[in-house]
Parts: C-alpha cells; sequence; structure tokens
C-alpha cells in the first residue's frame, strides 16, 4: 500500500492592534453598534482617498523583524476586485507583486523536535465588512461595516509542515511572538489571528506537490489539528479509491467534525489584481527600520533561553512561564523581590499553583502581584508559615483581593516555630504516652510518626515540623 | 489579441451587461490600446525600474488618531434598504 506525506502551508490573517482603521481615522474599537465607526473612506463612498496608517505600517515592519523577513524598502497596494456585500468598493486594498515583508522563517518545536519553517512572504491589506445572516427577516442579510478596512497582516508560509502538530505548533509560535510584539491580541475565536490551511499530500519520496484544497474556518488550534486530520483522510481514502483531489476551498465543520466543499464560482480566484492608483508606493528607508529593530522587545525563544541560563530553571519550565508575556514578567519580577528564595521554587509555585488559579480567577496576576508572591513565598522560607498555607493565602488574595497580613491573621495562619513552646508541648505529650515512649526507646523506630502527629495536633497543626523534628528527636532519645 | 470572449468575461466579472455591439465596439477599442502598447514594447526599457505611478512623492502617512464621522446617518439615508443601522442587502451565504 501507498505511504502518502502530508504537505501543509499556512496563511494568517492578524488583526493589528492599532487604534484606527488602514486607511482612515475610524476607530477599531470592537463591539460598536453597528456601522457607527464608518467615515466616506471606509463606506466607499465616490471621491475619497484612502491615506495609510504609519502605525500599521510600523507593526507590519516589526512583525517582519521578528520573523526574520527582509523588509522591502518599496512596496506596493494592490487592488482585488470581487463582489460581496462585505465590500463596499467592490475590492480589497491588498499588497501583490510588492508586498512589505518577503523571506522569512520560524523555529518551531512539536513532540520533542525542532524545525525550521520557511515564511513566504507578510503584506498588509484591509479587513473586510461583517455580515450578519440571523438578524431580522430570514431571506436577508444585515451588513456592518465597522470592520471595513481594518489593518491585517497576512503571513504566508511555505509548504514546509508534513502534519498537522507541526501546523499547530507554528501556529501557537507565531501568535505568541504577535502578542509579545504587542501588535495583535492574537485571539483565535474571536477573529483577531485567522488561519487558513493549504492542505496536499503525496506518496512518500515524490518530488512533486499533490493537489491542494484549501481550508477554511478553523477557529481554534484544536480546529486546525483535527481539519487537517479530516482533510489528509479524505484526500487518502478518494486517491486510494482510484479518484482525484479536486483543488477547492473547503470549510471545516466543526459540529460535524468534517470539511465541506464550499460553492466555487469557475472565476472566483479570478481577482484582475493591479496596483491601486490612489495610494503611492510605500518606501520604507533603513533608517526607519534599524529604529523598530532597537524598539523590538525580547521574544519568546530568547526569554525562555534567558531564564533558563541566567535562574537555572529547567527548560520546560522557562518555556511555559514565557508562553504568556504578562506571566514571565510576573514570574521574574517575583524572582527579583523574593532575594533569597531559589528561582526553581518560585517556578515550581507559578508551574504547579498559579498557572491553574488563572484559569479559574482571570484575575489572578492583577490581585496577586509579584510582591505578594515575594512576600508569601519569603514567609515560608522563615518558617512562618507551611507552604500549604502559602497557596491558601494566595488563593484567597485572587478570590478577594484582601491582604496577605489579614489574611494570616483572619485564618490564625502563624507557624509556631518558637522552640520554647513546642518543647513545652512536647514534654507534655511524652508524659501523656509513657508507654509508647518506652516501645521507641525500645527500638520501635515506627512510632516516631506518632509523636510528630500529637505535638503537631497539640499545636493546632501550625507548628513549624522542622522545628518540632528536631525537638522531638532531642527529647524522645532521651 | 482579444477576443469577443475575453471581453464577456471581463464584462461579467465587472458584473457590466453588455449588448451585442457593444461587446463588438470595446473588443475592437481595446485591441486598438494593446496596438498601441506593442507599440510602446519596441522601446529598450531594461535598465528602467518599472513605476506604478509617474511621480515618487514621499510616503503620506497618517498618524493613528481617532476621529469620529458621522456621515453614516445620511448613507443609510439613501441606501436601498436599512434596518436598525445595518445596511440590508438579499440574502448571501
Amino acid at each position: 500500500m501507498t505511504t502518502f506525506e502530508t504537505v501543509i502551508g499556512l496563511e494568517v490573517h492578524a488583526q493589528l492592534k492599532t487604534k484606527t482603521k488602514i486607511f482612515c481615522s475610524c476607530s477599531t474599537e470592537f463591539g460598536k453598534p453597528p456601522n457607527t465607526n464608518t467615515c466616506e473612506v471606509c463606506l466607499g463612498l465616490p471621491g475619497v482617498l484612502p491615506v495609510l496608517n504609519r502605525k500599521a505600517v510600523e507593526f507590519a515592519i516589526k512583525a517582519g523583524l521578528a520573523t526574520h523577513c527582509s523588509i522591502q524598502r518599496k512596496s506596493v497596494f494592490a487592488r482585488k476586485n470581487y463582489f460581496y456585500p462585505d465590500l463596499p468598493k467592490g475590492y480589497q486594498i491588498s499588497q501583490y507583486e510588492l508586498p512589505i515583508c518577503l523571506k522569512g522563517y520560524l523555529d518551531i518545536e512539536f513532540d520533542g523536535q525542532k524545525k525550521r519553517v520557511g515564511l513566504t512572504r507578510i503584506h498588509m491589506e484591509e479587513d473586510a465588512g461583517k455580515l450578519n445572516h440571523d438578524f431580522g427577516s430570514s431571506d436577508v442579510s444585515h451588513v456592518d461595516l465597522n470592520r471595513a478596512c481594518t489593518p491585517l497582516i497576512e503571513i504566508v508560509s511555505e509548504p514546509d509542515m508534513r502534519g498537522p502538530k507541526e501546523a499547530s505548533a507554528y501556529l501557537r509560535r507565531l501568535r505568541d511572538i504577535l502578542v509579545y510584539l504587542d501588535i495583535c491580541d492574537g485571539n483565535m475565536e474571536e477573529g483577531s489571528f485567522r488561519c487558513d490551511a493549504n492542505v496536499s499530500i503525496r506518496p512518500v519520496g515524490q518530488e512533486k506537490f499533490g493537489t491542494r484544497c484549501e481550508l477554511k474556518n478553523m477557529n481554534s488550534f484544536r480546529n486546525v489539528e483535527r481539519a487537517i486530520e479530516y482533510e489528509v483522510k479524505r484526500q487518502e481514502a478518494l486517491i486510494l479509491d482510484g479518484g482525484k483531489v479536486v483543488q477547492e476551498t473547503r470549510t471545516w465543520n466543526a459540529d460535524k467534525g468534517i470539511s465541506e466543499s464550499m460553492r466555487s464560482k469557475e472565476e472566483a480566484n479570478d481577482y484582475r489584481y493591479f496596483p491601486d492608483p490612489d495610494l503611492l508606493p510605500l518606501i520604507v528607508e533603513d533608517a526607519w527600520v534599524e529604529e523598530l529593530r532597537k524598539q523590538q522587545p525580547e521574544l519568546p525563544v530568547e526569554k525562555s533561553e534567558r531564564f533558563a541560563k541566567d535562574y537555572g530553571i529547567p527548560p520546560y519550565d522557562a518555556e511555559v512561564l514565557t508562553a504568556d508575556k504578562a506571566v514571565a514578567q510576573h514570574w521574574e519580577e517575583a524572582v527579583k523581590a523574593a532575594q533569597g528564595t531559589e528561582p526553581k521554587k518560585v517556578s515550581n509555585l507559578y508551574m504547579t499553583h498559579l498557572l491553574k488559579l488563572q484559569k479559574d480567577i482571570p484575575e489572578t496576576f492583577e490581585r496577586i502581584t509579584s510582591s505578594i508572591v515575594a512576600e508569601v513565598l519569603k514567609m515560608t522560607e522563615d518558617g512562618q508559615i507551611s507552604l500549604g498555607m502559602a497557596k491558601e493565602i494566595l488563593d484567597e488574595v485572587a478570590a478577594s483581593g484582601k491582604a496577605v497580613k489579614l489574611i494570616v491573621e483572619e485564618k490564625g495562619m502563624v507557624q509556631v516555630s518558637d522552640t520554647g513552646a513546642i518543647e513545652k508541648v512536647v514534654d507534655q505529650v511524652l508524659a501523656d504516652n509513657p508507654k509508647n515512649l518506652a516501645d521507641f526507646r525500645g527500638g520501635k523506630d515506627k512510632l516516631f510518626g506518632f509523636f510528630v502527629g500529637q505535638t503537631m495536633k497539640a499545636l493546632g497543626g501550625k507548628a513549624n515540623p522542622k522545628v518540632v523534628n528536631d525537638i522531638l528527636m532531642k527529647k524522645l532519645k532521651g | 489579441m482579444i477576443t469577443r470572449e475575453t471581453v464577456e468575461k471581463i464584462a461579467k466579472l465587472a458584473r457590466l451587461q453588455l449588448s451585442e455591439s457593444d461587446l463588438e465596439k470595446y473588443t475592437g477599442q481595446l485591441n486598438n490600446i494593446l496596438a498601441d502598447v506593442e507599440k510602446l514594447k519596441e522601446l529598450n526599457t531594461d535598465a528602467i525600474e518599472a513605476t506604478t505611478h509617474a511621480v515618487e512623492v514621499a510616503n503620506p502617512l497618517r498618524e493613528d488618531e481617532v476621529k469620529t464621522n458621522t456621515v453614516i446617518d445620511a448613507v443609510l439615508e439613501i441606501s436601498p434598504d436599512h434596518e436598525a443601522h445595518f445596511f440590508r442587502v438579499p440574502k448571501v451565504l
């Protein structure tokens, strides 16, 4: 039986986090009443001229720099012509022959393997409006142009990926980078980070690519993996059955778990691109690029490597902690504030507790500031409270925002380390259990646990276990 | 050489309805334009970079500052159909 190899290329549309649209000064704010973020330009009224947003260009350059692209001195906006009700001008302004960024790459990791995925290009374009099909009468659609003309970058990869896992690893890495750059909020569900996949298969060893299908409508990393898995199986079955893959666009139906062919008119891809006469070529001088290069923040991979090296935490911890920029910053500040606490201990607290807590309580890292983490960890280091108590305190801070001191007082969470007080209790425990004491001294070492338990119980569980052990050890031996 | 079929296809893509005589006329006109371009191609332009505009002006870029605009109310008013501040169009899916 023929074994097939999967070939995947991805096209990502990322919405840029500018305040205004790409060619006009309308707000890009989400969730405004329909058509209120519009003007003559984005409504496509005759006689208006688009004027390019400087910030959008900067963001596109930043994305290019972070993905090792060569930034083009000259790029040209083109019109992509097609008719659809969400496209008021009858064309989308995009870049075609001369995009702003060319030839980059992204290093990804999946299943413990490393791989470099090539980027063909990054170009700038405007988004379309939004169609609402479920409002009012069933034989009409409603058009909201608030999103029309919102700046996008389209990031096109080479067909370098060989499986669904690679594809999602690439997407996650790309999203993390854009979020770190603070140029896109990376929300797949809300559509600010959208992905189309070109998928084909070929017999292993064959150089020529098979016929590809384009998959759309996958609004989560999981759905991208599922859709590609399904598509590969579909194409294999088709070919093994003696059929042929037809080049087409298919939409992923997450509920049914299948991809469905989209009715494609034969001229659907005849966009008749030509340079937009309303926009001059975009010239990006080297000085501008260098200025932006200086502003580039530390990216996830670099940060992760630095955390592992500078703080001596395991690479896995470093990677988890740096996936989210805000968490990474929070952690690093906590390490610095908790002078004297080993970074690995701080990392453990985040990995085993705080990251989970954040899933339940989104305000976790706002309420539990880095200095609170440091304060609580210091209390455990000093033996004032146990690690269990520390976690309990942090849960309470995350839930209520109360001050640590207040929680400690309210819960009476003071760990007794006062040796005098503990000694007294130990003496009492030994006096109350003469038989066990005799048995212990007679060689029944196991009874040590019994004495620890009794002592802790008498102290209401608040004693520092290390101090209790030391005192018991000394006294039991007599 | 532009054929009549090409003109029909372009007209369809541009949603233009052309009469028989229009088709005839435009096929001829488009071929005349192409003939003129052919003539220009006789010039050697190997050393000249292709341009999309006749003059190269510095980028007129805009700062990222919001301006409010209320033209939408007037636009909805003169639009063929609207409802609840949406444009209303025949069902598309």
